[in-house]
């Protein structure tokens, strides 16, 4: 998702709607919001695809529409009512966010410190990228990565220790 | 990735193995239904602005046709288009819709005068992001007069629609108008009848949505009659078709 990727928007979206997913998911715990959170950004985003196209990075556009969409819940709620059903492929089992231990420990950071997270580990952004795109300074989010690490590791371990000798969920 | 002072190899680890797992089961639905879903979509705008055209269009009409009133004679040979319908477009070539003033930057010009005929240029720019139509001749209505530092209350203008000396009228038409793309048109009016020169401060531009403008045109009339003003059709770009 950090390439640039040009062209046809269906590039675009075979290179980018699967790693958005997968961002999207670790940020809202929610894998049909995240899936409804891309589609609903490549809605807005084909209309527009004559000047986005000519963007430096369209899919850094993309991925900014697609984050406000997800964190923004009266968005999420009103795009999942209309996404329900024409747009949820039925094939997709989307995994229980219960069974996935990152999931878990992301939801216990506070969102701002989630988001800077998941964007430096699941999109590959640096600090000063994260930061252009939430309008904060790199040196914020820094701070957000450090404490959001930290407060991860401490609950990844926790977790590992209260999990030891169970099965594991999948 | 991560910085140096920053080492968590838990964190690494549960990243990488939720992208092993987690990434091949993302299937995503497709550019198919994104494409549905926007075609969808601008099928809903283009009903909406249609049916908003046609109540528009065909109330008044119906209200005119229904004998709301004693019809009133022009004051002038043109066609007197003082708050008539006559700026909406009749037909929308292509589906697009209307351009809708709420949505478009306007700008008015300097006063700028030819043989007595003081006029300005109202420049019109879409801020949106999809092309849209302006059809026709400008409608102004709510004139505020001013004469001598002071309001004139009930000082009637009646609009013709020509060209002036110095702006030609490219006549009634259909623009297609891109994003960012402009239109202008100009109004004018006299200063050469005898009797006190008031000034149109400003009037309200109206299609879809209204806009005050400020005018500030130097303009006078025959004696006991409405101050009498010019306006030239939607012209392509930013000088009125001059």
């Amino acid at each position: 998702m950090s390439e640039t990727v040009t062209g046809d928007i269906s590039e675009l979206y075979a290179a980018a709607a699967g790693e958005l997913t997968l961002q999207l998911y670790a940020y809202t715990g929610d894998f049909a919001a995240a899936q409804d959170a891309v589609q609903e950004a490549f809605c807005r985003a084909l209309p527009r695809w004559e000047r986005i196209s000519r963007y430096d990075d369209p899919a850094a556009w993309v991925r900014r529409v697609a984050w406000n969409v997800a964190t923004s819940r009266w968005r999420r709620l009103r795009t999942a009512a209309a996404h329900l059903v024409v747009q949820r492929p039925a094939t997709v089992a989307g995994p229980e966010p219960d069974h996935v231990a990152l999931v878990a420990a992301l939801r216990r950071l506070p969102a701002n410190h989630r988001r800077a997270v998941v964007l430096h580990y699941l999109a590959g952004l640096t600090a000063e990228e994260i930061g252009a795109q939430d309008g904060v300074a790199p040196a914020t989010v820094r701070v957000w990565l450090h404490r959001g690490r930290t407060a991860m590791a401490a609950l990844l371990i926790d977790g590992a220790d209260t999990d030891e000798g169970s099965a594991h969920h999948v | 990735m991560s910085e140096p002072e920053f080492v968590t190899p838990e964190v690494d680890a549960a990243f990488a193995a939720f992208r092993r797992e987690i990434l091949p089961r993302v299937r995503p639905a497709g550019l198919d239904p994104v494409r549905r879903t926007v075609r969808r979509r601008r099928n809903v705008r283009v009903a909406g602005i249609a049916l908003l055209a046609v109540v528009a269009i065909g109330v008044p009409a119906a209200a005119l046709r229904g004998g709301g009133g004693p019809v009133r004679p022009a004051a002038s040979p043109s066609p007197a288009v003082s708050g008539t319908l006559s700026g909406l477009p009749s037909t929308a070539p292509g589906a697009l819709p209307t351009c809708n003033l709420s949505f478009m930057d306007v700008e008015t010009g300097q006063v700028q005068a030819n043989a007595s005929q003081p006029f300005v240029i109202v420049k019109l720019t879409n801020a949106t992001d999809e092309p849209c139509l302006l059809a026709g001749y400008p409608q102004l209505k709510d004139f505020h007069v001013r004469r001598d530092g002071h309001d004139v209350p009930n000082a009637e203008v009646v609009v013709q629609h020509g060209s002036l000396y110095a702006v030609p009228d490219p006549g009634a038409g259909t623009l297609r108008i891109p994003p960012a793309g402009t239109a202008s048109f100009a109004v004018g009016t006299g200063t050469a009848y005898t009797g006190p020169v008031s000034t149109i401060a400003t009037a309200t531009l109206t299609f879809h949505g209204d806009k005050r403008i400020t005018l500030n045109l130097p303009a006078n009339g025959p004696a006991g009659q409405p101050i009498p003003a010019t306006v030239t059709a939607y012209a392509r770009g930013s000088d009125a078709g001059r």
